[in-house]
């Protein structure tokens, strides 16, 4: 059985797959950026609430597909919770403490903002998965296009480097298969893990310097740089699209002001860590 | 027996990567440059959160200029105007799609940033892509992203004495890990071959001829 990660999970039906992509991107990145301004928890965790029913609902994304794509974001969450939590307060006579570790002590206020960080970083993760698993690239791209007049070469280009991201795993397995066959062992330490470093880095931008020059190649040979195209297939603005906008922006806008009215709303105040 | 002499009364034609429109060859190694430092710099983020957790705030003063290093490699290679600031928004938004939890704000963060690492070039005119023009280019770009830090990060509220040591330790991870890490990786991927027909390229035989 064929493994399905997120960047494949474009090949199944769902009903957000009918939505035009532009929109659902241009969706997904408002709300992003509308979230990096709030800071309390009850209201971020509504809207990656949000997120989770569209995905899990619409999108129909498989739990255990969400659950793989969610990881690094979940890594990322826990160590900003953690770093937070022990970072020492600049005012500390302020400073609430929670719980004493030896030298550690975890502080009541740097707790709460890692943990509404965390809950941020899973939301991004939520509302990027939206759009990732439930985006054919080649539609995607026309939707460029076709919606937001993006040139074509350009667009094209984007394919190209949108394939090749879900491969760079493949890429570091095969170069990890070569040092092995070579017999080039993975050592410990710092000057090790550095050498193993500049083992990897290299082989990884070479070999995808040289896809991306036989990709270019293969574009030119069928002139993809020409002018005047015609189109086999054009994407369009329909009226799914416009009720997906109201319904995903709608639930954060509702959210948002349910928040507002019940008094636990905290928008950037100019602050991140005190 | 005249091959010679007939081909040198034609004008050698300039090659492509050396005119000012881009090639579709550079378009794409662009694009790809920018999924592969996506890539590295979220292996740097995870890097970060441990050292912050050791050192506190400075650590990403510390290791801030690999996340400038994308853009002097793909200048040094490309060299065409805006090869580094298109470098610095791609990297975010991949990085966005990929997963870096800092999420959509990291668009205003590569705006600032690839503006930075555009200056020195700019200054010669997209001419000169020697090592100190890459080490200005980690510099400036260190010095546009501490001021960008500073409103974003409140530093009017630290001591004075710390926010200089920030921006002084900034500066130097830039021109390290920004500019000459850049220009190593480069050296190094062009010794491997993959870079031939671009203008790196060209540069190189032109100074070697």
């Amino acid at each position: 059985m064929i493994r399905r990660g997120v960047f494949e999970s474009y090949e199944l039906a769902s009903p957000l797959h009918l939505v035009n992509p532009a929109v659902k991107l241009l969706c997904s990145l408002a709300v992003m950026l509308f979230v990096s301004l709030i800071f309390d928890i009850p209201t971020l965790s509504a809207i990656a609430g949000w997120g989770l029913l569209l995905v899990l609902g619409l999108a129909r994304v498989r739990p255990t597909v969400l659950a793989r794509a969610m990881l690094p974001f979940a890594i990322f969450g826990l160590g900003f919770l953690w770093m937070n939590a022990i970072l020492p307060r600049a005012a500390e006579g302020q400073a609430e403490a929670l719980l004493r570790l030896g030298p550690l002590t975890v502080w009541r206020e740097g707790l709460l903002n890692g943990i509404s960080f965390a809950i941020r970083a899973l939301s991004f993760g939520v509302y990027s998965v939206l759009f990732v698993a439930t985006t054919d690239p080649t539609t995607f791209v026309l939707s460029l296009i076709h919606q937001l007049r993006v040139p074509p070469r350009l667009a094209y280009s984007a394919l190209a480097a949108y394939r090749y991201l879900p491969t760079l795993h493949a890429e570091l397995a095969q170069i990890r298969a070569a040092h092995r066959l070579r017999g080039v062992g993975e050592t410990g330490g710092l000057r090790g893990k550095l050498q193993q470093a500049y083992r990897y880095t290299i082989p990884l931008l070479a070999a995808a310097l040289r896809r991306a020059g036989r990709t270019a190649n293969a574009m030119e040979a069928r002139a993809f740089t020409g002018r005047q195209r015609t189109w086999y297939r054009t994407t369009r603005l329909r009226t799914v699209d416009a009720g997906y906008a109201l319904l995903a922006l709608g639930g954060v806008a509702a959210i948002v002001v349910l928040s507002a009215r019940a008094g636990t709303l905290m928008l950037w105040s100019g602050r991140l860590w005190v | 027996m005249s091959d010679n002499t007939n081909s040198e009364q034609f004008a050698q034609p300039q090659p492509a990567a050396l005119r000012r429109a881009w090639t579709m060859r550079e378009t794409v190694t662009l694009a790809i440059i920018g999924v592969v430092f996506a890539f590295l710099y979220l292996a740097w983020v995870q890097l970060w959160l441990v050292l912050q957790s050791v050192t506190g705030p400075l650590a990403m003063d510390v290791l801030m200029g690999f996340w400038f290093s994308g853009s002097m490699f793909a200048a040094y290679i490309i060299r065409k105007p805006m090869v580094a600031f298109t470098t610095a928004m791609l990297t975010v938004i991949v990085q966005i799609l990929a997963g870096n939890p800092s999420g959509a704000i990291l668009l205003l963060t590569g705006l600032v940033q690839g503006a930075g690492s555009e200056v020195p070039f700019a200054l010669t005119r997209w001419k000169r892509y020697s090592t100190p023009v890459l080490m200005a280019s980690g510099a400036t770009t260190a010095v546009f992203s501490f001021i960008y830090t500073w409103f974003r990060f409140s530093y009017w509220e630290l001591a004075t004495g710390l926010v200089i040591t920030m921006l002084v330790i900034r500066i130097i991870s830039g021109v390290v890990l920004g500019g000459l890490l850049g220009r190593f990786l480069a050296e190094a991927v062009y010794k491997t071959g993959v870079t031939s027909g671009l203008a790196i390229d060209y540069a190189k035989r032109n100074t070697e001829a």
